[in-house]
């Protein structure tokens, strides 16, 4: 992953499920189902693509200007950072 | 119910044993095949706290473990129930170790498509007729097309415990064996359903190991077999496995991943209780991309499958899988 110095936490594994992305936080004993907007950015963060290519992919899926994707992203990157997913790096 | 694994060598090779990586890493890193007695005895104080009435020998093959007629004699001396996992090739001494023991006192369940040689099928062959009225047949699906019918007559040549123990053959977590593919299991559903019909005829009732999916078996399929006194379950309830330096095993195919040491504070079912905990995460998702919006699986009718497979469907992210 490479957007706004955030990165995967260790000991997570994911699977692409009919109903979306799972991951399981093996560290901390949790597990989620991401919801559809966030299984595509997850997608999308696996395939290491540079930050411009992912907002601009990302925006065109869920149909949404890319401002509105930008923004997007950064609201389920936050939920990821509370649910320990992704950590943010100091610059 | 726990397991004992008192032998880690086998004198079988079948290609879907989900033992035979793990045991042969410990033989290489102990250098010890067998678990000692002195070892075994206290398991059996640790069963009696926790009010485990049966004690259940695996390996390995266990019956090569060279104080195995000592062994049997413990537990018979301290009144526990024993059960054997075998490939059916026993020395003389383990014979008559077990002769004299009634099928209330001991069962034991006997790999019939164990890959053995042709001298050891005649060894098999005496056991049978020694040991017949205490042996449960178990069979192992390695192929989605299978016949019962030769393991059918098996029990009826031998007046065998008209009973047939069906596994599926799962993969081992992170390792190789011969295990069926998640595609293959409706073939191997309604094959099973077909094969009931026979074993139903001469009153064998066949129940199923773990690893089976509700989905496997299609709506006609599924009657048959209940009409047949098939029991499906579809869960996930771990028999904990115990090997030698106090390793504690959720199981064998998920052994790499979820294992406990021993440690006095700890009981028999407190250790197997914090492995089932670790697993559960796990169990959100299923064996097939579909399991997640599955009905069966919503409802409790089915858990998703076998876990080992589950988590081999899974990706790791950078320094997971250590």
């Amino acid at each position: 992953m490479n957007i706004w110095n955030y990165s995967f936490t260790n000991n997570l594994y994911w699977v692409n499920d009919r109903n979306g992305v799972v991951v399981v936080d093996e560290q901390h004993q949790q597990s989620y189902l991401l919801g559809s907007s966030e299984s595509i950015l997850w997608r999308l963060l696996i395939i290491h693509i540079d930050s411009d290519a992912i907002i601009r992919r990302f925006s065109a899926i869920i149909s949404v200007s890319e401002d509105e994707g930008k923004g997007k992203i950064l609201s389920i990157l936050s939920k990821w950072e509370k649910n320990n997913l992704v950590e943010h790096g100091n610059d | 119910m726990t397991n004992l694994i008192i032998s880690n060598i086998c004198n079988a090779n079948c290609d879907f044993c989900f033992a035979s990586s793990f045991l042969h890493e410990r033989e290489n890193h102990s250098k010890q095949k067998f678990m000692s007695f002195d070892e075994i005895r206290s398991y059996v104080h640790l069963f009696d706290q926790a009010d485990i009435h049966d004690i259940r020998l695996l390996g390995g093959e266990p019956t090569l473990h060279p104080a195995f007629d000592e062994i049997i004699a413990f537990a018979k001396a301290n009144s526990k129930h024993i059960t054997i996992f075998t490939n059916g090739c026993l020395s003389e001494i383990a014979l008559a170790a077990l002769e004299n023991l009634s099928p209330d006192e001991c069962a034991i369940i006997m790999n019939m498509n164990a890959k053995i040689s042709q001298e050891q099928i005649r060894t098999r062959e005496k056991t049978l007729i020694r040991l017949g009225d205490k042996v449960i047949s178990g069979y192992t699906i390695t192929q989605p097309v299978f016949s019962l019918d030769s393991l059918i007559q098996t029990i009826l040549d031998y007046n065998l415990q008209r009973i047939v123990r069906l596994g599926l053959s799962l993969p081992i977590f992170s390792k190789k064996n011969k295990a069926l593919h998640p595609k293959q299991f409706p073939v191997a559903g309604h094959c099973l359903a077909q094969q009931s019909f026979t074993a139903f005829q001469y009153g064998i009732q066949i129940e199923p190991d773990c690893g089976f999916v509700r989905c496997m078996f299609s709506e006609d399929d599924f009657q048959i077999l209940k009409k047949h006194d098939f029991h499906y379950v579809s869960c996930c309830s771990p028999v904990i496995d115990i090997c030698s330096e106090g390793h504690f095993l959720h199981c064998f195919a998920l052994s790499e991943k979820f294992y406990e040491k021993y440690h006095e504070s700890m009981g028999i079912h407190e250790i197997r209780e914090n492995l089932i905990e670790r697993t559960n995460p796990w169990q959100i998702s299923g064996i097939y991309p579909e399991c997640g919006t599955c009905l069966y699986k919503r409802s409790g009718e089915c858990c998703g499958g076998c876990l080992s497979m589950i988590l081999n469907r899974f990706h790791p992210i950078g320094n997971s899988g250590n």
